[in-house]
């Protein structure tokens, strides 16, 4: 992770004795971090591939993406200081990776804009057709539905920091170094990006309740 | 941007940045707080985890603690007390080699330092002096904004309202964007006369980035990817 983290230091490599004996202390650390990162799996997993999804709006990609999440963390999982909750930590890297994954398929396909995403993949299609009708009438499920298809409007970047605002509890300060824009872009993108959310609601229904 | 958004977007941005600013009614606050809240109540996942989902995750996860532990168990290759009388000599060459390295850059600088990091004043010249109201700006006033950086490739500034479309780019001498050059010291001002409502925020990129705006969003992209550095003024100013 690009944190300004000093590098942890290296672990102790096998001793300089003739036989090549496998040190306990090298084996069982590896055995604690894939331990410790199951467990932060299991915890953070599905909100992590969800988060995902919601970027990506693929979720084969989302997946590969989330893989690559929970290898960096068991990969750097020493060098966390705790300076953030785990759960913000692995945001981090997910958001990192996820407009990584975007700008590569960007710059694959030679486009300067968003691609296209409604239409990529019918599972999500299918998940942003909202019954009709008023939107207080519509079950739970529905409203959410709608709340994603309304997210889904908003380019990558602007889904990306709303999601990160009011679904973690990341700072700004933390947020610049994921989404690599200061303070001040990721302010101005809430700024503008609520406003549409508001619009696009209200056009499906929404009365503010 | 209706007036509406425009009014809700500088109170959001204010809001985020914990700055008085313009009111709004409380309905649409009580109608933000709802919005939030319901971002905040999306579940963790919009779509059922793909089956197997979580025992690819560990496959890959054992691959990888595998290797792991392979690379700690490597054995050192034979006659290792040979090898640890030259090892430390050797290291300690390469540390001292490095380090005269690391120490020569830093007093050499090379022939484009980057600059120090420049700073943007903004003036705002009363369109109107007879306003009532003459600690708030408003449309028909005079943006000023100036900047002075040190980079020989030259740099430009650029103006972008709230929805993130550029409303001015001083990028070469012409009307409202004065530059003076010497040597790599560059001075550029850029001045503008607000034509709407809403939050102007000035940004300064260096080298420049010499191409039409794409709006501000795919400018700053367009900017990393080219390592160009990026400066924006710490607070947008709002004309009512």
């Amino acid at each position: 992770m690009d944190d300004g983290e000093t590098t942890a230091p290296v672990a102790a490599g096998p001793s300089l004795r003739t036989d090549p004996v496998v040190p306990m202390d090298a084996s069982r650390s590896a055995r604690d971090r894939r331990a410790a990162v199951d467990a932060l799996f299991t915890e953070h997993g599905e909100a992590i591939f969800g988060y995902c999804v919601r970027i990506l709006r693929d979720p084969v990609l989302a997946e590969d993406v989330m893989q690559q999440v929970f290898l960096e963390a068991f990969r750097d999982h020493d060098r966390f200081r705790g300076q953030s909750s785990r759960r913000t930590w692995l945001f981090g890297i997910a958001v990192h990776r996820c407009l990584d994954t975007l700008r590569s398929r960007r710059r694959a396909a030679g486009r300067s804009e968003p691609l296209a995403d409604r239409d990529e993949d019918p599972e999500m299609a299918e998940l942003e057709a909202p019954g009709r009708g008023p939107f207080e009438l519509l079950s739970q499920v529905q409203r959410l539905a709608a709340l994603q298809e309304c997210l889904a409007v908003l380019s990558p970047e602007s889904r990306a920091t709303v999601l990160l605002r009011f679904t973690t509890d990341m700072t700004y300060e933390q947020m610049t170094s994921h989404l690599s824009a200061s303070q001040d872009a990721l302010q101005m993108r809430i700024a503008r990006a609520m406003p549409a959310l508001r619009e696009c609601l209200e056009n499906k229904g929404w009365t503010g309740e | 941007m209706s007036d509406d958004k425009r009014d809700d977007a500088a109170w959001l941005l204010a809001r985020e940045r914990g700055q008085p600013g313009p009111a709004i009614s409380e309905e649409r606050v009580a109608r933000y707080q709802r919005l939030e809240a319901l971002v905040a109540e999306l579940p963790a996942t919009p779509i059922a985890p793909p089956v197997g989902l979580q025992e690819r995750m560990r496959a890959k996860l054992d691959e990888a603690s595998g290797e792991l532990a392979d690379v700690a168990a490597t054995p050192l290759r034979e006659h290792p007390a040979k090898h640890r009388r030259w090892v430390a000599p050797a290291a300690a060459a390469a540390a001292a080699a490095v380090a005269l390295i690391v120490v020569l850059r830093a007093r050499v600088p090379s022939p484009e330092s980057p600059p120090t990091e420049p700073e943007i004043a903004i003036r705002v010249t009363p369109g109107d002096p007879n306003r009532s109201a003459p600690t708030e700006h408003a449309v028909g006033d005079q943006l000023i904004v100036e900047v002075v950086f040190r980079n020989r490739r030259g740099g430009e500034l650029r103006v972008y309202d709230d929805e993130g479309i550029a409303q001015k780019i001083c990028a070469a001498p012409g009307p409202g964007c004065h530059i003076e050059s010497a040597d790599d010291r560059i001075t550029l001002v850029l001045s503008m006369t607000v034509k709407r409502r809403g939050a102007l925020q000035a940004v300064l990129f260096v080298p420049a980035l010499g191409r039409p705006s794409a709006g501000q969003e795919a400018d700053l992209a367009d900017a990393e990817r080219a390592g160009i550095k990026v400066t924006p003024h710490h607070q947008p100013k709002y004309f009512h």
